[in-house]
């Protein structure tokens, strides 16, 4: 449980240290909103962009800061993060998504040859590097298991 | 009352006992020998409640070191908790 725990803190510091640079990226944009004039896309697309990121992180922050100071809370933590049946869920669900993901690919692929070129290229693209992911991934795990 | 719902849970329960392909198990009985709930036992042996009802009613066959571990938290070895008479026959 010690080992888990320094492993928390650890996420809570890289955490911290994360949103201080969120913060800080947001104060540049919301700086340069109002230096602008009006406020161009791209900078209401990122402020949206890091306000839901940090919004997660600071409930993660939360969580995690509540397991530190409470034992309970955080053998309860423990056991949902290290659970083997949760974790083979996680497994398998990660199995099932990618035969599901490529058939969509290949449907959508068949969709746009009637409509444009360049998004049958794109969308070919975008299997390739998924199905050379997939093979670089099951490549390390042969050797590491 | 009580004693019918008593005898429709077991019911069910025996139903659900050999649903799943994974192992037959005696958890529930140590279980009601000890006097221990799903969560106590979930607890001591650092998974949570869901996994233990779903080694108890044969959906999810339990690691080898979790299945030492029930068995260690009983006093008793594998086999003992666990039939392993079908993975024989195969």
């Amino acid at each position: 449980m010690e080992a888990y725990k320094k492993e928390l803190k650890w996420k809570i510091v890289l955490t911290a240290i994360s949103l201080f640079f969120i913060a800080v990226s947001m104060g540049v944009l919301i700086f340069l909103m109002l230096y602008e004039g009006e406020t161009p896309n791209w900078i209401k697309a990122y402020l949206g962009f890091f306000l839901g990121i940090s919004i997660v992180m600071v409930e993660s922050l939360v969580k995690n800061v509540r397991a530190i100071k409470n034992e309970t809370r955080l053998k309860a933590k423990y056991i949902e993060e290290t659970d083997e049946r949760l974790t083979l869920i996680e497994h398998k669900t990660g199995t099932a998504i990618f035969p599901i993901y490529y058939l969509c690919l290949v449907v959508a692929m068949a969709v746009a040859v009637h409509i444009n070129v360049t998004v049958v290229i794109t969308l070919a693209f975008a299997l390739l590097l998924q199905v050379a992911i997939k093979l670089i991934i099951q490549a390390y795990y042969k050797r590491k298991l | 009352m009580t004693f019918l719902a008593k005898r429709a849970i077991l019911f069910m329960q025996s139903k659900l006992y050999t649903a799943g392909d994974a192992l037959k198990t005696k958890i529930p009985e140590f279980r009601k020998r000890q006097k221990l709930s799903q969560e106590e036992l979930a607890l001591a042996v650092g998974v949570t409640r869901q996994t233990i009802t779903s080694i108890e009613v044969g959906k999810y066959t339990a690691s080898l070191v979790l299945a030492y571990k029930i068995a260690k938290f009983f006093d008793q070895h594998i086999e003992d908790i666990f039939d392993f008479s079908e993975a024989e026959d195969e």
